[in-house]
């Protein structure tokens, strides 16, 4: 009993030792793939985790406006929808969201990451497209309009001073400033065409 | 003594070319198996994701077009999605001439925009036929892109890949013979202990499997990969998660028969030297 025991020991510890021979082996591998190939190693992991975004975590939600330095103190985060805007002459009350995508432009006014936020004073560029329920009507806008900016921070209301059609690539039509706080509102032109929309209606509005 | 140190020479050897084989039978029936990417799409419902995916493009563009939406009715099925995605997929293994209905859609779109015109009476000038045309040109380029994402860069890739399949093809004898040939030569100079450094093998060519897994997982976030669009991401995340499973599979496998060959290795030596 005792001899097979110990036969079973002295098996038990051959065993052990070729397990840690075979370690042995495992760290001289290791240790060779880190000296040739540690910074293509590095980068190929960096490049993963370059293209992987953690969308649990919480971005934040309150946007507060620093009145003395006329400068938001928190932005609200890209795609969310932080504002009304409200033509009352025109039946249109939109929701209006920080970005410009396509996607979002399907479910309100879309303001463009490139410009300022009101309050900010300086160019709010602002769109939505010209289908019923959205801008169908800014081409009936009327010098002296009011545009009210209803924001989770503030009311802003904007007076409309010019409007102007454009072609799509004339982009020097919404400049982005920071000298007076102007809100650029525009639609597709014409309203009522089919098919892809090469020109825009502008309103530009100043703040009250 | 000099028997021992060839021994464990060549152990080294066998080590390093059992993980060259496993990788590369691994990877050929993997990444550059076409049956199992397709499987790998149809278990993502990539199908089905794509379809939705590209009508949302479809939809977003329309918005502004001054159509409804329902003019996209029956432009594309989820039928017609599947069948281009797996002409693309089929391409790009075989090289064997791909069928994307861009066509299809650009007509079936144009007749239901000449429905609506028609219905509503409504005069076309050139300048808004113009206008049409870019509006349908974008939702087929919508449509390519969303099937092959680049469509420009398919037939670069497809030589890649083909380059890949043919060189591996040709290659993977290599590592395959040298291993036995390291096994028969381990077993010619010491026949006696020859099993217990194919155990050592076994067990490390296991342990580096682990090991690849265990970094895998500590370094890199693969469950927040996000490339292109969510559809292409959950492939792209299944695919290497079940690659890494497969690496972990055969790296636990190994090490079994590693120690068990080991143990009856020892158990023999033990019997030869009571004898």
């Amino acid at each position: 009993m005792r001899k097979k025991q110990s036969k079973q020991n002295t098996i038990l510890k051959a065993t052990i030792s070729n397990i840690i021979v075979a370690f042995v082996y495992v760290a001289i591998i290791v240790a060779i793939i880190i000296i040739l190939f540690s910074s293509k190693i590095s980068m190929a992991i960096s490049l993963i985790n370059r293209v992987s975004i953690d969308t649990s975590k919480k971005v934040l939600s309150e946007v507060k406006i620093d009145l003395e330095h006329n400068k938001l103190e928190s932005y609200p985060e890209y795609g969310t929808r932080y504002a009304n805007l409200i033509i009352e002459d025109l039946d249109v009350n939109l929701p209006l969201y920080y970005g410009d995508t396509l996607s979002i432009l399907r479910y309100g006014v879309g303001q463009t990451a490139g410009g300022y936020f009101p309050g900010e004073g300086g160019s709010i560029i602002c769109m939505a497209h010209n289908t019923r329920g959205f801008l169908r009507k800014l081409p009936e806008i009327q010098l002296g309009t009011k545009i009210k900016i209803e924001a989770v921070y503030g009311n802003y209301t904007y007076t409309v001073y010019d409007t102007k059609v454009v072609h799509q690539t004339e982009t020097d039509a919404v400049p982005v400033q920071k000298e007076k706080e102007i809100l650029m509102l525009y639609t597709c032109y014409p309203v009522n065409s089919i098919g892809h929309a090469t020109h825009r209606f502008i309103a530009y509005a100043s703040l009250d | 003594m000099i028997k021992k140190i060839i021994s464990y020479l060549l152990t080294f050897v066998l080590i390093v070319l059992l993980v060259v084989s496993v990788a590369i039978t691994i990877v050929s029936k993997t990444i550059l198996s076409e049956k199992y990417i397709l499987g790998v799409l149809d278990k993502n419902n990539y199908y089905t994701e794509m379809y939705h995916e590209i009508l949302e493009s479809f939809k977003d563009n329309t918005i502004q077009s001054g159509l409804d939406e329902t003019i996209l009715d029956g432009v594309m099925t989820d039928e017609q999605v599947k069948k281009d995605i797996q002409s693309l997929i089929h391409y790009l293994y075989t090289g064997t001439k791909m069928s994307i209905d861009t066509e299809g859609v650009k007509t079936r779109l144009q007749e239901k925009i000449n429905q609506v015109i028609q219905e509503n009476n409504k005069k076309v000038n050139s300048s808004e036929q113009q206008e049409i045309d870019i509006y349908v040109s974008t939702i087929a380029n919508i449509y390519s892109d969303g099937i092959a994402y680049a469509e420009k860069y398919i037939p670069t890739i497809q030589s890649v890949l083909s380059k890949i399949q043919n060189t591996l093809t040709k290659a993977q004898m290599i590592p395959y013979v040298a291993t036995i040939v390291v096994a028969i030569l381990l077993l010619t100079i010491n026949k006696k202990e020859s099993l217990k450094y194919f155990s050592i093998a076994s067990i490390s060519t296991g342990i580096l499997f682990i090991i690849l897994k265990i970094v895998e997982s500590s370094t890199m976030r693969i469950q927040n990969i996000l490339l292109l669009n969510k559809a292409f991401s959950n492939v792209l995340i299944n695919a290497i998660q079940n690659i890494m499973f497969i690496f972990l599979f055969v790296g636990i496998i190994f090490s079994i028969i590693g120690i068990i060959l080991s143990l009856i290795a020892n158990k023999k030596s033990e019997s030869v030297a009571k004898h």
